[in-house]
């Protein structure tokens, strides 16, 4: 669905809300939460445990249906008090990337093969996705790696190829949920620099959720989760 | 495209392959148990096949000699020679009897059948070696399992008999092996007691034994006769009962060998069954080891048809390797059985059948767990 909102937003979300149970039981986790995320954004979102973040990350990611409110992925509704696109796994297949926790890299494929597996299942044509993948891989600095088994690799490694997956389909969004968790300082400094890097160079979209306060003079925006809504910081290394 | 199936297996290859053949090994015992059947109902035609007659002559009222104990006086056959429409008429005995070679004791069926009649009662086909008994007294023909050799001597009853003939596959009914002799000797050592049995009886007034009985005439009936009202004019006029050779087998197949074979089928269905349920409990195993993995697939957008695909084509992998390294497993210890296993190529075809659907229907259950599997799994560690 066409909507007339600014080209240079890659996601904007209005009055979402969230609630779990019914009647007396009923749980509002978020609460008409509005922000929007432009083209090329990196943004932090910080909560204490039990905020909502994995709620919000979530709903943002078409996995969990909200309650009420709007989402709207580039120019497309995706959701407007009912889901408007038939097919929630096509959309993220198509314009969005996932970064973990843990790189949650596929054990039995090696890692050309967990890179290229959602471009292929895109049906996009070998050529086109072995020309991306090295362009990744080049970009990552990982291409020697391209016929390893994630088991071969270590956790630094592993998570720089979770973030070439994420890049494989050529999303508008990344949502990143603690990517840094498993990672030491110095690692963890690393993969938040790339990951800016990659909005900057790539024109891509991340939200990514911390609680490493030591991360976020690198993010654009900050956002909180507090009484249920978001409240958005500046970040340190806006442009 | 990537095939996940494939990636799967070939990642975990020595556990698949293992679970394979494990499966395979309780396919194995299903298809032996279904050669035992079919090894019952091959050995149970073997003899009545292998003896050229068109009719069986047997004590009235009696279903002999295979499945019940009949006794008939041998000058019956001259008897029923002189019938309309008979060619030959030729007395016949039966009696098992335990023998012992080099290795061990085993049980065998001894036939007695009158050497100069021109009804085979040795399928000349079966002779591996030697000859048929020729002379009246003390030749043996023996089954090659009885370990015997041509020449030698073996001691039966009162008198020594030497082996002028070896025979490839001829086993009674019920798997003994088949050992033939003259009418004579069959005779003596079936109806001629013991000088001590003798005088036993003697003191208690009781005759000795009628060294002139038989257990069944056979008979050929001429060409251009009808076998069947044949059989049903000689019955009337000797008042014995009468089976045709088609009877005979149906007799054989219906009586004495259906609740054997009922036995093995339960057990061969309780088999597949469980073969069916343990393919079902490894399918599902294996699908909750990849729960993560299948989460995340979900989760980053792999529709649940690329994964049930990939849990399908596991399972099918598996029982086609279940099923093959049964085969091989079956054939391997089909030997080792002391009774005749038929491994059939049509049943093990039939069984590959029922177990791919059956393996398909299995997966179902990794299956419907793909599809309740949260994508949300994978985001919060």
């Amino acid at each position: 669905m066409q909507n007339d909102i600014d080209s240079n937003i890659a996601m904007k979300i209005e009055n979402l809300s969230k609630s779990f149970g019914k009647g007396d039981a009923r749980v509002d986790v978020i609460s008409g939460a509005d922000f929007s995320l432009n083209k090329g954004e990196f943004v932090a979102l910080v909560a204490p445990s039990g905020a909502g973040k994995t709620t919000l990350l979530m709903m943002l990611g078409c996995v969990l249906e909200p309650t009420s409110g709007k989402i709207t992925i580039g120019d497309e509704v995706v959701y407007e008090n009912r889901w408007k696109v038939k097919d929630d796994r096509e959309l993220r297949r198509k314009k969005i990337g996932f970064i973990f926790q843990a790189h949650y890299l596929i054990p039995f494929l090696n890692i050309e093969e967990n890179i290229t597996l959602l471009p292929y299942q895109n049906k996009e044509s070998k050529k086109v996705v072995t020309s991306r993948v090295k362009k990744i891989l080049d970009y990552l600095e990982m291409s020697d790696k391209i016929k390893n088994m994630p088991s071969e690799l270590s956790g630094g490694q592993n998570q720089r190829i979770a973030i070439a997956r994420a890049l494989a389909n050529e999303p508008s969004i990344i949502l990143a949920d603690e990517p840094t968790a498993a990672l030491d300082r110095h690692r963890a400094v690393s993969v938040v620099k790339l990951l800016k890097q990659i909005t900057r160079e790539q024109s891509v979209s991340i939200i990514m959720v911390t609680h490493d306060d030591r991360l976020l003079p690198y993010c654009d925006k900050i956002l909180h989760i507090k009484d249920k809504k978001i409240e958005i910081e500046l970040g340190e290394s806006r442009d | 495209m990537i095939n996940l199936a494939y990636k799967d297996i070939r990642h975990s290859l020595s556990k698949f392959v293992i679970t394979a053949i494990s499966v395979g090994v309780l396919l194995g015992i299903v298809i032996i148990m279904i050669g035992v059947y079919r090894g019952m109902v091959f050995d149970a035609e073997v003899l009545v096949s292998d003896i050229k007659a068109d009719i069986w002559v047997v004590q009235q009222d009696t279903l002999g000699p295979f499945a019940q104990t009949s006794k008939v006086h041998e000058d019956l056959k001259n008897q029923i020679s002189y019938q309309n429409g008979i060619k030959e008429a030729v007395a016949l005995t039966f009696q098992t009897f335990q023998m012992q070679n080099r290795t061990g004791d085993f049980k065998i069926m001894l036939i007695g059948y009158d050497p100069l009649s021109h009804i085979n009662v040795i399928d000349k086909e079966k002779l591996i070696a030697g000859r048929v008994i020729q002379k009246q007294h003390y030749e043996l023909v023996v089954s090659e399992k009885t370990g015997y050799r041509l020449g030698e001597m073996i001691r039966l009853g009162r008198d020594d008999y030497k082996v002028v003939g070896i025979t490839r596959d001829t086993v009674s009914n019920s798997g003994d092996y088949l050992v033939f002799a003259s009418l004579k000797d069959a005779q003596n050592l079936q109806f001629t007691y013991t000088n001590e049995r003798i005088r036993s009886d003697d003191s208690r007034g009781i005759r000795g034994g009628n060294p002139h009985l038989v257990n069944a005439i056979i008979a050929q009936v001429k060409d251009g006769y009808n076998v069947e009202q044949v059989a049903r004019t000689v019955e009337e006029t000797t008042h014995k009962k009468v089976f045709t050779k088609a009877e005979q087998r149906e007799l054989l197949l219906e009586k004495v060998i259906k609740k054997s074979s009922k036995q093995i089928g339960m057990f061969t269905v309780i088999l597949i069954i469980v073969s069916i349920i343990i393919i079902a409990l490894i399918i599902y195993t294996m699908t909750l080891e990849k729960i993560k993995e299948i989460s995340i697939l979900k989760l980053i957008g792999i529709p649940n048809m690329t994964i049930a695909n990939m849990i399908i084509q596991e399972t099918v992998v598996l029982g086609i390797l279940a099923f093959i390294s049964g085969n091989i497993f079956a054939r391997l210890v089909q030997g080792g059985f002391p009774k005749r296993i038929v491994l059939d190529i049509g049943d093990a075809f039939s069984l590959l059948v029922i177990i791919m659907i059956s393996s398909v229907f299995a997966s179902l259950f990794g299956i419907y767990k793909v599809i309740k599997t949260d994508p949300a799994q994978a985001i919060g560690g």
